[in-house]
This record gives structure tokens, sequence and C-alpha cells, in this order.
């Protein structure tokens, strides 16, 4: 999905389904569930750092999503309203867990190869990075660079004014910058 | 001249790089365009801007539930949804151990106002002590712990009026005041720095007009910022390696900001 359908109201689809849910329709439910899982999925797991707890934390997304059905309105999309959801409920488990994610967000346990060597390394370094972030920041890294949403969109999804959520960018990627360095620099040490 | 007004186009400029990366300042794109065009620091600042940008999309792709997803999903809402109450209900209390509490909670209640009446507190204002020692009253429902109130001065103190940011407004007069030092750090002031009268007089070779650039930024991030403890560091670290004095870029800062005037060089706002 690209960012220009983010802007959209809930689509058609949507829609008809959050009507048939509430018209007592329990199982079109589902369907809502696998058209936004991985969106959903996606946020937890780059938040919190553990799929385990990703996948706790998104099952819990849509429970709660269905139970608070009847106060969405349509105004914004139905993903981006998950979206807000989800990032809440991850900053609640940030805060809660009170330490930094131990687990880096990589892609698996696959070896590198040779020649992807330096790109891996660069990618663990990037996710480690971005799992010190504190949890507001990390929302907006998150929102931004894997849904793409607008500004005008993360403010929405984060509850907060679109220029926090600006600063809230520019203050993650100035941090993230700032871990990156201090991870090169260490490197060096201890490499040399 | 010349250097203050490639600092006033990159100050009007450079708070909208970052949107105009992100595709949010599609309204100033042209304008900024051309001012990457000739100015290298800015280059380099919107470059960073990309290459991180395109590191992070690279890195964050969405990913696929583990299998079995939306069953867990839709057996929780079931269960969530099932008739049975979710909470039990809290069994009531039986008699005799709710006589026994509120005994407990008066005698508690009574040896608390005993103490305080023995020895009564020493004049003063040991406003914090007060209110958080007495036991709750019999059958009070447990609440989350407040903390105590701070003593009254150290409240004071604390919720002291901070100076409000001052935004440098279109042809401000800037007052003459000089960043206050950070605590425990003296910036060094070069005995022999030059003015900015000196400055504007003699010319100053390409590399210490970058210096100038980067010292003016400081000295202005620390105004705006009202005197942040970052702000105040980054400052003196400046002026230590460019070698210009507060009063220097005080001065040139007034007469940059003169040509706003003329030059209409506004930060560009988004949304």
């Amino acid at each position: 999905m690209n960012r220009a359908d983010m802007d959209k109201p809930a689509d058609i689809a949507d829609v008809e389904i959050v009507r048939r849910c509430l018209a007592g329709q329990r199982e079109a439910f589902a369907k809502l569930v696998a058209r936004h899982q991985r969106a959903v999925y996606g946020v937890a797991l780059r938040m919190l750092g553990d799929r385990d707890q990703a996948d706790d934390a998104a099952q819990e997304t849509f429970v709660r999503a269905y139970s608070g059905l009847t106060t969405f309105r349509g105004e914004s999309s139905m993903r981006t309203w998950l979206l807000r959801i989800a990032t809440r409920l991850c900053i609640d488990l940030l805060r809660a867990r009170r330490r930094r994610p131990e687990l880096p967000l990589d892609d698996g346990d696959a070896p590198a190869q040779t020649e992807w060597e330096d790109e891996v390394a660069g990618r663990h370094s990037l996710a480690r990075a971005i799992a010190q972030l504190p949890p507001h920041y990390k929302a907006a890294i998150v929102l931004r660079h894997l849904h793409h949403l607008s500004y005008a969109d993360m403010a929405q999804a984060l509850g907060l004014p679109l220029a926090t959520v600006r600063t809230h960018l520019r203050r993650a990627r100035l941090m993230l910058r700032s871990l990156l360095e201090e991870g090169t620099q260490q490197a060096q040490e201890v490499s040399q | 001249m010349k250097a203050l007004r490639r600092w006033l186009e990159c100050r009007s400029v450079r708070g909208a790089i970052e949107a105009h990366v992100d595709g949010e300042a599609p309204q100033w794109g042209a304008r900024i365009e051309a001012h990457l065009e000739r100015c290298p620091r800015c280059r380099v600042l919107a470059d960073a801007l990309w290459a991180q940008a395109r590191a992070l999309d690279a890195l964050l792709g969405e990913e696929d539930p583990p299998p079995g997803f939306v069953g867990r999903v839709m057996e929780r809402v079931e269960a969530a949804s099932a008739p049975t109450p979710t909470r039990a209900p809290r069994p009531a209390r039986r008699p005799a151990v709710v006589v026994l509490t509120a005994a407990a909670a008066a005698a508690i209640t009574a040896v608390v106002w005993l103490a305080a009446v023995r020895s009564p507190a020493p004049p003063g204002p040991t406003v914090a002590t007060a209110p958080t020692a007495v036991a709750p009253a019999p059958g009070a429902t447990e609440t989350t712990p407040t903390p105590a109130a701070p003593p009254v001065e150290q409240a004071n103190t604390a919720r002291a009026p901070q100076p409000k940011p001052t935004a440098i407004a279109r042809g401000a007069v800037t007052p003459r005041r000089t960043v206050p030092p950070a605590a425990g750090r003296t910036p060094v002031e070069p005995v022999e720095a030059p003015s900015a009268q000196q400055y504007l007089a003699t010319g100053r070779t390409h590399e210490e007009k970058g210096q100038l650039e980067e010292a003016l930024d400081a000295y202005v991030a620390a105004r705006d910022e009202g005197g942040s403890e970052m702000a105040r560091i980054d400052v003196a670290r400046v002026y230590e390696k460019s070698g210009y004095t507060a009063q220097a870029l005080n001065e040139l800062v007034e007469v940059a900001f003169a040509e706003v005037d003329d030059q209409r060089w506004e930060p560009l706002t988004v949304q």
C-alpha cells in the first residue's frame, strides 16, 4: 500500500466487514484480521524486537479492535486505526518492560553469505540501534519506514500533534545516526 | 556579506530539508533543490537523510505472522465475547473480617494520632510530611500512592517560570546578551578574536567562513532554545574551535537579520 492510499478513509471492503461484525457476524472479523495481519504484526515485531511478544501483541491488538469496533467511524483507514491501537499497545509494553529489547531485528538465523556480509552486518547494527530508541521515537520510525505513513497519518495513528510527530521523527533519526556512529567507533576500537 | 547571506538562506531552508526528503514539502521542492545545488553543506545533510531513509526502508519490511495467526486471534475474540463474565464477582467479605479490619485500621489511626499529639512537629516549613502519614480510613479503597508534595521552596524552584524560547522574528533586534556558559565549562574567549566589523571589513578565507556559519548556527540555536545545556555546550565548543566571541557572533547575527527584511529569508514552514 502506498502513501497515497493511507490518506483515504476506510475502504469499502473494510467498512462492509465492520458492518457485518456489528450485525453479529463474528466470523467476518477473520477477514479483517487476514487483511491487516502483516501490517499489525510488522509494527509489533519492529517495536518489541521479539517474535513471540509481537505475536501476542498483534493478537491483542485485534482483540481490542474487535471490542472497540463501534468506535470505528471510518474517518481514517482501518489500517491506520489498527496501527494506532498496535502502536499504543507496544509503547505501553515497552514502558512496562523498562529495559531495552535484547533481540536484534534480524532476518532470520540463516548464515550470511560472504558477498552480503557487510550489508547484513549493517542491517543488524541498524536494527540494534532502532531497538535502543525510546518508545515514541521507535514508533515514529516504524510507522514512517515500515508503513510509509504521511506525517498527518502518523499524527493520527500516534494521537499526537503533527509538529510533535515531526520532532519525534527528526530526533529519532538523529539518535539513530549517533548510535550507529558509536557502534562503528566501538567496533574499530575492538578490532585494534 | 556573502557568507552571511548564504547562512541566512541555509537557515531558511534547512528546517524543511527533512520534510522535502520525506516528500512532505512539495510546495518548497524547487526552492530547496535550487539551494541544494549551490550549498555543499545542505547537500551533505540531504544526502545523509536520503541514505538513512533508504536503509530504514530496506530494513523495515512487512512480515508474515506465525502460521495460524488468524485462528488464534479468533479464538481470543470468541473467548473475550463469551457470555460468561471475564471477571469473577468479588466474594463478599465475611462480617467478622470486616469488623476486624475496621478495628485494626482504627487502632492504627489512634496510634498515629497519639504519636502526633505527643511529639508535635517542629516549627518550620515541613509541608511534605503532614498528609502522607495518616492511615487510611476504615473501608477506604486502596489507591495508587501519590508522591508527597515537594517542600514549598523546592516546588517553587522546580516550577520557576523558564524563559520562553524566542524564535527570531524577521528583522528582530537581537538583544545584547551573550549565551551563559555551561556549568563547569567556561568557554575560551580568545584574546585576539575577530570582531564582526573586522570580519566584514577584511573578509575571511572560505574555510574560515565555513567555521563562521557553524558558529552562527550554534549561537542562534543556543539563543532560540533558551540556553539549554546541550546548546550551551555546543556553542562553547564552537567558540573554542572557531575563535569567534559571543559578542562578535551577536553583532553578526544582527547584521544578518537586518538582511532578512530585504531578502525575505524567513524559515520555510511545512504544514
